[in-house]
């Protein structure tokens, strides 16, 4: 049970920060098509959601949309009604502030730094990227303890605090379902972690070694 | 911290049961990779320390491209000082500068490319890769060059003096039409020292500290003023961008006891620190400086102290005066149409300006009596009107002839004594190759430069380019008139503009607007526009492309706005490029490499990536040339060099004569600057300054090395008779043709005057008869206005909107709660998110308006009126009640009004309440040498809406 929750993260990290990160691809979209969510929570509801906004089979038309639509939202030209940096909702609408300095820190301090160094570091990608890569610590039995406990403070400090803000002009905006349907899943999913990393913390819920 | 509980339905157990991760979709998942990275300790360690630096560069928040310091902490900039070293701003940086982080941090920038995949206007745009928008420009570059020659093709570079790697690439693709913002700003005042100088701006000798040669051999800065009088006619120094030193300058100036004067419709804010104000009806420039002229001519008495206005050494070093007197002095026995009275006369004159007969008289003489003194005139004034070249060079005119032309704390032609840079970077060999083109059945055999739409079209003296002509020309085709290519016509199929936005500024909008969306079938009739900035303006809404530039702290250039001797700086990487935005350089190179790879055969591996492997290695090439200037003046800057040979080499080297001397080609070869140089001397090489630089031919650039007062005439040289003079190049043209330019026919000329010359303006009921019929129905001149902070590219810098400016730029906004307004797939929509904004806490862009006028029309502050033009232009705004603007005059600033991009800020949200100048702008008013768009010729009436 433990294991399969430890992929499972890894799973949906990976996907999220895939899905922030533009273009979309076919490839992806394959992948959040694949999975299955048993449950009927609001994340289930969101990937089910999610999936059913998608094309069976994914036709090049449908990604194309996607892509043209993604742009209008959260990469340019000029303003977009969704912008996915950290510091643009906590500092004053302006980027590479004090969260962006946080969070390339705390990447530093994990010996990793983003492969596309050019991109502000609280870009929404990244900042699900690093949770993934904190997710891939957890597999290894001498790392777990202190890359979950690194992944609870890095929800609870860096992410959360404008996630929702983030989500909500993402849903507002979208025009395309899809969209509107990862907003709901990336909130949930982040809350659900939440949750799941403090119970599992405070020795509520799981034995973790 | 406080947990997400009011998620629906939050479970833990939602993580558990995912399943179903089929193992090629598990394999994809774990392909996506984290996005990260692992580094060795040793890097993150380096990375975590505290690594504060300051970087010396320059701005460009504005084109006077200030020096500056950038503090960078941990790769990013935090906070911007001035550069302490560099005499144009000498470490000041005014509010403007001081706020750039918020355009280089703001998110509204231009991230990422784009291709548009809607209409053009309607701002549907997809992301793309570099290489997917590379290779759609240039496979469709080399269609057209293919079908309609490479000169269909225009590189507008905008308004940023750093655009010389754009040009080199689009000179060597092979089209002769490069450009930048100077076309728009004001050329018409640049005509006079041009035509006798071979310069452009006049300004007054307030940069200080200059760094001078002393009697014992050393240098050493001279903080000291020596100016006792400054007129400014329509130039607003303090406002104005471009040349940071004069407002510091003229206030320093005052206080070692100069007089100033400012001569302006409305009281600008340079205005608001000079000892007079005359507040002039506009377009009466040339009419005020015509009298004071004829006054100075008529009351000098060279024995008599209080009357010696005139310096007759001017003589010496000047030539065709008498020509150009005796032009001047016939026309002042006619009378003129409109009033009856003597052209020039002091009662003519004020009749004209609004100013009393007896204050012209004063300001005249006031004129002629104080030495040192400057005459200087700006873009608003004269740049801006149809005659502004009779003002600019009647205005070149008196500083000469009064003896204030390069004396200390007298007036300078920047031009001419700035630094040289450039040099083989700017292409211009490339445009000397040559070209065939079957021109009405026949091959033709010319210079590609020869080619060019304005010199050999329309607009043979246009030296500058008439970017404002651009949308007839893009609607119409080009006609080449002039020239071995006579009768050749092309049509204009791609346009770039870079870090510029001629939509608001390049002359009437809807006009521009026009031009960009007509088609021809499906085809857009203009078939590739290209938009480059880092800002998104206007005119990006109608690309097809469109490029993300680094940001002023993330690339490199060199800087050296109009200064009183040579200066120049660097501009450095201060910060890593952002986003996925690129360099000048980046962008030539990679544009270059994707044409050559598509066959292009112009564009040679030898010519860019080989030549220049590194950006510094670009930017050192342009360096190679400083500072080129003629070594003249006194005192002579480095004694031990001959006099008039070009100087060339870092001011060290030349200092400590580690420098050859080459007696053959007159130069004085010491080190080339490099960017390290400048890097390791504070970001700026200053070489000495000197005055008198005009005796000997010294700086000038006339052809007889002399002030020209005409400009087409005869030498005989070797048995041989030669035309010279700024005009006798377009004239022969034109001689050769047999053909008047129609900007020029309209004034009823065959060909350029040779000497003095006298034309109205245009729209001007009080002194063109053509236009009196419109007095009582269009009772107002609109004028330009600028507010500094407000220009085309920062409005988007949100602290800057809030301060008032000259009363242009006020608080008058209601109270709004105001959607959020983005980009949407049908163009502009609201984001769903709310904006409040209280009353009175927002700075619009509103019409200046005196209010005795608005009382006379029952308005008072904040009401809503409508503009009219007689051509039925309209624009719309609230009007600002005050008394600082000349009753009959109404105020407007460039850019600050009816912005309807919405990356622009708040700015966007009061566009239908704030008024766009070049909404009543005259689509076919070109001022007729130059084709300046006249942006000050506009009447209109007022209608309370």
């Amino acid at each position: 049970m433990t294991g399969d929750m430890l992929e499972t993260r890894l799973i949906l990290y990976r996907l999220l920060a895939a899905l922030y990160h533009y273009p979309m691809s076919e490839e992806t979209l394959e992948a959040l098509r694949s999975l299955d969510w048993q449950e009927n929570g609001g994340a289930a509801e969101a990937l089910r959601e999610a999936q059913s906004a998608l094309d069976a089979p994914l036709s090049a038309a449908m990604l194309e949309r996607l892509n043209v639509e993604m742009t209008r939202l959260m990469e340019g030209p000029g303003v977009t009604p969704a912008i996915p940096y950290a510091s643009y909702h906590l500092h004053g609408q302006q980027l590479m502030g004090p969260s962006a300095q946080a969070v390339r820190r705390l990447y530093l301090e994990w010996g990793v730094a983003p492969e596309q160094g050019a991109i502000p570091p609280d870009h929404l990608s990244l900042e699900l990227g690093f949770l993934s890569f904190l997710a891939e610590q957890t597999l290894e039995d001498d790392k777990r303890e202190d890359a979950l406990r690194a992944s609870l403070v890095f929800l609870r400090e860096h992410l959360l605090p404008w996630l929702p803000q983030f989500c909500a002009a993402l849903e507002t905006s979208a025009r395309e379902p899809f969209f509107g349907a990862l907003s709901r899943l990336t909130r949930q999913v982040a809350a659900a972690d939440e949750l799941w990393l403090h119970e599992s913390l405070s020795g509520q819920l799981i034995e973790l070694s | 911290m406080k947990t997400q509980n009011s998620e629906k339905q939050l479970s833990r157990r939602d993580f558990l049961k995912l399943s179903g991760v089929g193992a090629a979709s598990l394999a994809a998942l774990q392909g996506l990779g984290s996005g990260f990275k692992p580094i060795s300790a040793a890097a993150a360690r380096a990375a975590l320390q505290d690594n504060a630096k300051y970087v010396y560069t320059s701005c460009v928040m504005c084109p006077a491209e200030c020096g500056i310091k950038v503090k960078v902490e941990n790769g990013v900039a935090s906070a911007i000082y001035g550069n302490v070293y560099g005499p144009m701003n000498t470490n000041g940086v005014c509010g403007k500068g001081a706020s750039g982080l918020q355009m280089v941090y703001n998110a509204n920038r231009i991230k990422y490319p784009m291709i548009r995949v809607g209409e053009r206007g309607e701002s549907k745009f997809k992301r793309v890769s570099w290489d997917e928008a590379l290779n759609y420009i240039a496979d469709k570059l080399i269609a057209l060059k293919k079908k309609h020659g490479a000169e269909c093709a225009i590189m507008d570079a905008g308004d940023v003096t750093d655009r010389d790697p754009y040009w080199y690439l689009f000179r060597a693709f092979g089209s002769p039409h490069v450009t930048e913002h100077g076309a728009i700003c004001d050329t018409p005042r640049r005509h006079g020292p041009k035509i006798m100088f071979g310069g452009k701006r006049v300004e007054p000798d307030v940069m200080r500290p200059v760094l001078v040669r002393q009697p014992d051999g050393s240098l050493k800065n001279d903080y000291s003023y020596r100016t006792k009088l400054i007129i400014y006619a329509g130039w607003n120094p303090f406002t104005a961008t471009r040349i940071n030193y004069e407002s510091r300058g003229t206030v320093e100036a005052k206080l070692a006891g100069a007089k100033i004067i400012v001569i302006d419709p409305a009281l600008s804010n340079t205005a608001t620190k000079a000892d007079q104000w005359i507040p002039i009806r506009p377009g009466t420039d040339p009419d005020l400086f015509a009298a004071i002229l004829r006054y100075i001519l008529e009351n000098n008495d060279d024995n008599d102290p209080f009357r010696r206005y005139i310096d007759w050494s001017f003589q010496e070093y000047s030539q065709g005066w008498d020509e150009f007197l005796a032009a001047f002095r016939s026309r002042w026995y006619k009378k003129d149409p409109l009033n009856g009275l003597k052209y020039f006369s002091l009662e003519w004159a004020a009749e004209r300006t609004g100013i009393a007969a007896d204050k012209i008289a004063e300001l005249a003489h006031t004129y002629g009596i104080t030495k040192p003194a400057a005459l200087v005139w700006g873009m608003n004034g004269i740049g801006h009107h149809y005659n502004g070249y009779v003002a600019s060079i009647i205005g070149t005119v008196l500083n000469v002839i009064t003896g204030n032309m390069e004396v200390p704390g007298g007036a300078i032609d920047t031009e001419l004594v700035k630094s040289d840079k450039g040099g083989k970077a700017k292409g211009e060999d490339f445009v000397k190759r040559e070209v065939t083109r079957k021109v009405n059945g026949q091959d033709v055999t010319g210079k590609i430069e020869e080619l060019h739409m304005d010199y050999y079209g329309d607009w043979p003296a246009a030296w500058d380019d008439v970017v404002g002509d651009y949308p007839r020309r893009f609607l119409e085709g080009v006609t080449l008139r002039y020239g071995p290519f006579r009768g050749y016509k092309y049509p204009i199929k791609a346009f770039f503009m870079r870090t510029g936005n001629p939509v608001i500024t390049g002359s009437n909008t809807a006009h521009w607007i026009e031009a960009l969306t007509a088609k021809d079938g499906d085809e857009y009739r203009v078939e590739l526009v290209v938009y480059i900035d880092t800002p998104m303006l206007e005119t990006g809404l109608y690309a097809d492309v469109i490029l993300p530039e680094a940001s002023y702290l993330e690339r490199m250039a060199l800087s050296d706005i109009y200064p009183s001797h040579q200066v120049i700086y660097l501009r450095d990487f201060v910060i890593d490029k952002l986003h996925e935005s690129k360099t000048q350089y980046d962008i030539m190179i990679a544009l270059a490499q994707k044409l050559h790879e598509k066959g292009d055969p112009d564009i040679k591996p030898e010519d860019f990536w080989e030549k220049f492997p590194t950006e510094e290695d670009f930017w050192n090439e342009a360096l190679k040339v400083a500072p080129g200037r003629a070594h003249a003046g006194v005192p002579l800057p480095y004694p031990k060099y001959p006099v008039n040979y070009k100087l060339i080499g870092t001011p060290d080297s030349l200092e400590s004569g580690k420098a050859t001397i080459d007696d053959e080609k007159k130069v004085v070869q010491g080190e080339y600057v490099t960017a390290q140089w400048l890097r390791e001397h504070n970001g700026v090489a200053i070489w000495p300054m000197s005055w008198h630089r005009f005796n000997n031919g010294g700086v000038l650039k006339t052809a007889s090395k002399k002030v020209e007062f005409v400009w087409d005439y005869e030498v005989e040289k070797d048995g041989e008779k030669k035309r010279q003079g700024q005009y006798s190049k377009y004239n022969k043209l034109i001689e050769a043709a047999g053909e008047t330019p129609f900007a020029i026919a309209k004034l009823g000329w065959k060909k350029y005057e040779s000497t003095f010359y006298w034309f109205e303006t245009v729209w001007n009921p009080y002194t063109n008869p053509d236009y009196a019929k419109y007095k009582d129905e269009y009772p107002f001149q609109v004028v330009c206005g600028r507010v500094h902070h407000a220009m085309s590219g920062t409005q988007l810098v949100d602290w800057l909107g809030r301060i008032p400016t000259e009363d242009l730029w006020a608080p008058l906004n209601d109270e709004r709660v105001v959607d959020e307004i983005v980009i949407g797939e049908n163009g502009p929509t609201p984001s769903g998110r709310k904006v409040q904004l209280a009353k009175g806490s927002w700075c619009i862009g509103v019409i200046q308006m005196s209010a005795s006028d608005g009382r006379k029309l029952g308005l008072q502050t904040g009401d809503l009126v409508e503009l009219e033009t007689p051509l039925g232009h309209k624009t719309r705004g609230k009007v600002n009640l005050v008394e600082t603007i000349r009753p009959g005059v109404l105020r407007v600033a460039m850019g600050a009004g009816g912005r309807f991009s919405p990356g622009l800020g708040l700015t966007y949200d009061f566009r239908d309440v704030t008024p766009n100048a070049n909404d009543l702008t005259d689509p076919e008013g070109h001022s007729p040498i130059m084709g300046m768009p006249v942006y000050a010729d506009i009447i209109a009436k007022v209608k309370k809406l």
